[in-house]
């Protein structure tokens, strides 16, 4: 091995500023809050990952991220009241379970998504020794506020749209 | 006149005196040492020396710091941007690390030290290739550097080579059998193989040998956890889980597919309620299985 061998690869810059470990504060585990959206939908998951971007040292990604996750929410309320409204019968209970896990499935591709993008960061954390945050009053304040607004965006179509209730 | 100028003898033998405080782990007296020859005159061994004691002490500002200041008076000290890189890796400020550790490259390409820094900061940021490559080019130039064998079992680790991780973590404790890295690193990698009692050994010694470790003693505590009946189970179900693609989603895809799809199709629903009773037995032990094991660790606290 001699000095020419200096110019390969190996010994190019490799990081970016989304490397740095800087400015993070007990993260939430991503993959913990992808099971929340599991079970409590991206209403309530959605706005936590958002909120992790500041926890993860990168603040310019949480507002962007909370635009998307709110407005995928939306846009996937307005698809179901959408193709409910379009159904001239109410939907079976079969038709009910397969409503909701498509709900689901949806959700754990979005949060899945943010979730991987943000893995890097945390296991950078875990490498720092920062402490990951605790999640269960976090994920209660989510449930009550993302939760809340999808039942009662859900009340004010089946009101005004008269569509049928897929719970 | 500085000492070094003065008497070079009497210098030599004071800073071989630091080099071995360093090595045994006495920074305060080490850095006493250093202030007392930095009063007499400065020079960038010496504030490299003060940066390492600084380092030592986990003062990774003081570290950063001390060794700036070394490499304002010599800008090739290439063990001032060693440890200069090793603070800001603490910080961290990774590539600011990085900046420094090519730059001790860029001055000798051969620096086993540096290239072992430099692979330790590709595995931290996850550029697990790169950081193979580095420590292997380490390992090509010094065969005996047992830190970076150590180094190379958690990289491959990492990568699920859990053989060759063995094998690199063996090697680390054959050329180091007293140092805690080679424990440690040989602990880690058994304990992601799945020999838990062999882990919980080589992290016991590690922690014997360096007790103020708190992420060694962190690691012999897991290792301890996972060797305990209620929870052993778990330990090898996570890592099954863990070498699926997709690990938790993919149990729970297969779960739903079997009862959803597999099994109605088959017409064999009874067999689906039996797997699905299994299913929650499973995942009520996974929920309760560590909250006991910790109850038990209160009871029985590990040797």
């Amino acid at each position: 091995m001699s000095t020419s061998d200096f110019d390969d690869d190996l010994f190019r810059p490799t990081l970016t500023r989304h490397d740095d470990a800087v400015g993070m504060h007990r993260p939430w585990s991503p993959g913990a809050l992808v099971i929340v959206s599991f079970f409590f939908g991206l209403a309530a998951a959605g706005p936590l990952l958002a909120l992790n971007y500041g926890r993860l040292g990168r603040r310019g990604s949480v507002a962007p991220t909370m635009t998307l996750v709110i407005l995928l929410a939306l846009a996937a309320m307005v698809a179901s009241f959408a193709f409910l409204s379009s159904r001239a019968w109410e939907p079976d209970d079969d038709e009910r379970f397969w409503y909701r896990t498509l709900g689901r499935v949806f959700s754990l591709v979005v949060c899945g998504a943010i979730a991987w993008h943000q893995s890097k960061r945390y296991r950078m954390a875990q490498f720092l020794g920062e402490p990951s945050g605790k999640l269960l009053k976090p994920v209660i304040l989510a449930l009550l506020i993302g939760g809340g607004s999808s039942l009662m965006i859900w009340f004010l179509g089946m009101k005004y749209l008269d569509a049928p209730t897929p719970f | 006149m500085t000492m070094h100028e003065q008497s070079p003898k009497a210098y030599s033998a004071a800073i071989e005196k630091i080099e071995h405080l360093l090595e045994i782990e006495r920074w305060k007296l080490a850095e006493q040492e250093v202030l007392s020859l930095l009063a007499e005159g400065t020079t960038p061994e010496l504030l490299v020396l003060l940066a390492r004691c600084r380092f030592g002490r986990e003062d990774w500002d003081g570290a950063r710091v001390e060794a700036k200041r070394a490499l304002e008076l010599d800008p090739e000290d290439i063990d001032a941007h060693t440890v200069l890189a090793a603070a800001c890796i603490q910080l961290g400020q990774h590539r600011r690390a990085e900046t420094h550790l090519l730059e001790a490259l860029r001055i000798d390409p051969l620096d086993v030290r540096a290239l072992y820094f430099y692979s330790g900061l590709m595995l931290r940021t996850g550029h697990l290739e790169k950081a193979e490559k580095l420590v292997r080019r380490a390992l090509a130039l010094d065969a005996m550097h047992s830190p970076s064998h150590g180094l190379l079992a958690r990289i491959l680790s990492e990568k699920k080579k859990r053989g060759e991780a063995l094998a690199a973590g063996k090697t680390s404790v054959r050329l180091a059998a007293n140092e805690e890295h080679s424990h440690a690193n040989l602990g880690a990698s058994y304990l992601e193989s799945g020999h838990p009692f062999l882990a919980r050994r080589h992290l016991r010694e590690a922690v014997r040998l360096d007790p103020s470790n708190t992420a060694v003693l962190e690691c012999y505590l897991f290792a301890d956890r996972a060797c305990r009946v209620l929870f052993l189970p778990f330990y090898y179900w996570s890592l099954l889980v863990d070498r699926l693609p997709g690990k938790q989603f993919a149990v729970w895809g297969g779960f739903l597919a079997l009862c959803l799809v597999i099994l109605p199709a088959l017409g064999a629903e009874g067999i689906g309620r039996s797997i699905f009773l299994v299913y929650v037995l499973v995942c009520l032990y996974t929920w309760v299985a560590s909250p006991l094991t910790s109850l038990w660790i209160r009871m029985r606290p590990p040797k």
